[in-house]
């Protein structure tokens, strides 16, 4: 049972652009210098927050979908929009596992280690993954394809040891089907 | 801490009284009973991360961190007994375990350290833990002060610092777990930091080595350093300054807690440019001889100076005094001005026109801790009046005060401002934002600067007063704030000192042909004196300059005598702030070489 479970529903979407407000006090922001669009898209997210502090989360998961990852030039951009200290962002930012500070793969694999999965092995599931694609814990191959990372729980217990790749989910991936898994299934990310 | 009504508790036996609101370890130090702390700064928010200020209240089985809990009315608080002994000691020896703190390589051994006198007292002699020996940065990439991450206790006391007194929140915690560690901005190194204002006031906090003054490392403990308390002469502020040395020479120099003006905060110039930076110093009296200045006893470079006088016209001398000499020499001044024609003191650009009225603001300090919308109108505090930018960037990030800044140079203060533009003339459709911004406040307070005393500053600032006075919801506008460049320039007016800011335009209204400079310990050694090529050349061609000053700068090379004057931390006497108020110079050193305080020398010389 390697296929894809379920369409994901927990991916991070940029709000609707119907929220940006129109002749509010909001400061206004220039258009970032290298010309990158995804700095506007970044715009409507902080607006659509209003440039509250208490809403930098959001705004570095909107961030982070944008861009793959948090450069310190993102970084940088978000903290002066929201007038927020740049070690004050730094800090919220490496707290998380989930925000990533340094370039990740085009696709994430996260290996599941909440409690049933660690119980049907998801160890061996991270060392076998990690030796099918030559690659340890936290580190992205070679072709900036995948990254292997692991989350406590992605709440799919009853598909334990479960993993996702990107948005897909797999689920009963007991130690042993990795290398065939591997072999199958990540042509298809190639 | 808010006020509330009055409330007792038991602490260890001794009935206790505070007030509702107060936390327990505040209670027990009002009442004279001491908990130990590591991450506790007065001042500062509770932060309750290092557990050793932990006491037992009666009826909770929990122990609780006395600098977070509030005391409650009634309550028994145990704060010593043999399960919190252990429990101390557990703490402390986990933070010893954790980092590499070897204490005979520390600057701080030997009395400066917290954590070290935590230990002693708690008789640690052996860690039970494993050490983790991390290997982990020493950052001394700053310029006055270094970060040792091995030393960190991760006690957060200098990113409080940061946050709540310097207001700049550079340092802050990154990372999570057993990774912790503290960041500057987004993990640079210190030196490349581009918030910071070297102010220091987080090494000043910092309980262990982590954070420690470059200068000062290595130099022998400050337990055993005579300190001096003084205020500091860089700015009009006046903050107090308390002054280490040893051998008669400084080892270190940090903000006076309990001074009413800056209550323990100080910017970088006070706190390490006078004594970190390279200034050549005038040790000796130097008489100029075939062309070349020539180090002579105090007798013959006086009898000189008088030879000078007495040989120039009647109606033709001139002095010029450094606007930071103290009230002392002022009074000497006065004494002795007689003598001259005229006397100017040379102020900073645009000064003279705040001097020419000279008004002190009394309780300004208070007044901007009062404040909930600010304007600043052509001053500069972050470079020139450290404090003062402190204090609005925490009321701009703690208390939402509105900031409105008209100024003609661009400073970082401006990234904290609702609006910030130049001081030129404004259309309507700006004077409706700055009313928009100032809507809701209440109490506002107006702070200028010398470069607002222009036409258009003046105009700016007559506007701003009406718009204020008007629309303050049903309170009132504070009474503005002057804020002056020069040390002493207003008292120095006061006196009847008279402003020169354009020499060239002072020197040539009036028939010159001996100039006494007392420069004292401007900088520079008063060498912007000679900004205007043709100033030089004026002084180069009367060759009737006689200089007092502490450092050696292009005006020496025009002097005929120069006569070696005593620095900010060799002097006594007093200064009088832009409050008002008058605080004490008190002499942490004696002179170096030669070098007399300026009244002293002035009186020499004109006797």
């Amino acid at each position: 049972m390697s296929e894809p479970v379920a369409a994901p529903t927990n991916s991070i979407t940029p709000p609707p652009q119907t929220h940006v407000r129109s002749g509010s006090t909001a400061p206004l922001l220039p258009h970032h210098p290298s010309g990158d669009q995804r700095f506007a898209s970044l715009d409507q997210t902080l607006q659509h927050y209003k440039f509250e502090p208490t809403a930098l989360i959001q705004v570095l998961h909107a961030a982070q979908h944008l861009f793959g990852y948090l450069a310190p030039d993102v970084l940088r951009y978000i903290a002066s929009a929201m007038k927020l200290p740049l070690a004050h962002v730094y800090g919220v930012t490496t707290f998380y596992n989930f925000f990533s500070i340094v370039p990740r793969g085009k696709y994430q694999i996260m290996v599941c280690t909440g409690t049933t999965c660690h119980v049907r092995g998801s160890a061996t599931v991270v060392e076998r993954l990690g030796q099918q694609l030559g690659i340890k814990h936290g580190e992205t191959t070679k072709d900036g394809l995948f990254s292997l990372q692991t989350a406590r729980c992605i709440g799919a217990c009853a598909l334990a040891p479960a993993i996702t790749i990107g948005d897909d989910v797999y689920g009963k991936l007991s130690p042993d089907k990795i290398p065939r898994f591997c072999q199958k299934e990540l042509k298809k990310y190639v | 801490m808010i006020a509330g009504k009055e409330i007792s508790l038991t602490i260890d036996g001794k009935p206790c009284k505070g007030a509702l609101g107060q936390t327990i370890l505040q209670v027990a130090g009002d009442n004279g009973i001491e908990i130990p702390t590591l991450c506790y700064l007065k001042n500062l928010s509770p932060w309750g991360g290092c557990r050793m200020c932990i006491v037992e209240v009666q009826g909770s089985p929990k122990v609780v961190p006395a600098c977070s809990t509030p005391a409650t009315d009634g309550s028994t608080v145990i704060t010593n007994s043999e399960r919190l002994q252990g429990l101390r000691r557990l703490t402390l020896e986990l933070l010893f375990s954790e980092r590499n703190h070897f204490c005979p390589i520390c600057p701080m051994n030997k009395g400066d350290c917290d954590l070290q006198q935590q230990a002693y007292g708690f008789g640690i002699d052996s860690i039970r833990y494993p050490y983790l020996y991390p290997a982990l940065l020493v950052d001394v990439s700053g310029k006055y002060f270094g970060l040792d991450h091995n030393r960190c206790i991760l006690c957060t006391r200098c990113v409080r610092t940061c946050d709540e007194i310097e207001g700049v929140h550079t340092l802050d915690i990154g990372n999570r777990g057993v990774k912790n560690q503290i960041v500057v901005d987004l993990n640079v190194m210190f030196g490349a930091s581009t918030t910071c204002t070297s102010c220091g006031a987080c090494v000043a906090a910092c309980p262990t080595g982590a954070l420690f003054d470059k200068s000062a490392a290595f130099h022998g403990p400050l337990s055993r350093c005579q300190q001096v308390r003084t205020t500091c002469t860089e700015c009009p502020v006046g903050c107090g300054l308390v002054v280490y040395t040893k051998d008669n020479r400084i080892v270190d120099v940090f903000g006076d807690a309990e001074s009413t003006v800056s209550r323990g905060h100080l910017c970088r110039r006070g706190r390490y440019e006078t004594w970190v930076e390279p200034r050549p110093r005038i040790l000796r009296p130097m008489v100029r001889r075939d062309g070349h200045l020539v180090p002579t006893s105090w007798g013959d470079a006086v009898h000189t100076v008088k030879t000078l006088i007495s040989a120039s016209n009647h109606g033709q001398n001139a002095m010029l005094v450094s606007p930071r000499v103290t009230n002392e020499t002022m009074r000497t001044l006065q004494k002795i001005g007689l003598r001259f024609d005229h006397i100017g003191m040379f102020v900073a650009d645009k000064e003279s026109a705040l001097c020419t009225s000279p008004e002190f603001s009394t309780d300004a300090m208070k007044r901007l801790d009062d404040a909930d919308g600010m304007i600043l109108l052509g001053a500069q505090p972050s470079r020139e009046q450290g404090v003062v930018a402190a204090k609005i960037r925490v009321a701009v990030r703690k208390r939402g005060v509105k900031l409105v800044i008209l100024n003609s140079r661009r400073s970082d203060l401006d990234a904290y401002a609702d609006i910030s533009a130049p001081i030129v003339t404004l259309e309507r459709k700006f004077w409706n934002r700055v009313g928009e911004v100032l809507g809701n406040v209440k109490r506002p307070v107006l702070i200028y600067g010398a470069a607002a005393m222009t036409a258009v500053g003046v105009t700016i600032l007559d506007r701003l007063t009406k718009v204020l006075t008007s629309q303050c919801n049903g309170g009132e506008m504070l009474a503005p704030i002057q804020l002056p460049t020069s040390t002493n320039s207003l008292a120095l007016a006061a006196g009847g000192v008279e402003p020169v800011e354009d020499i060239s335009t002072w020197l040539g209204v009036q028939p010159v042909n001996f100039l006494y400079v007392v420069a004292s310990d401007e900088p520079d050694g008063g060498a912007r004196l000679l900004k205007e090529p043709h100033v030089r050349a004026f002084l180069e061609q009367i060759d009737c300059v006689v200089v007092q000053a502490s450092y050696e700068s292009a005006l020496t090379d025009v002097a005929r005598v120069v006569l070696p004057s005593a620095i900010w931390c060799e002097k006594n006497g007093s200064v009088t702030n832009f409050e008002g108020r008058a605080l004490p110079l008190r002499a942490a050193l004696a002179p170096s070489g030669e070098a007399r305080e300026d009244n002293i020398v002035l009186e020499t010389v004109f006797a």
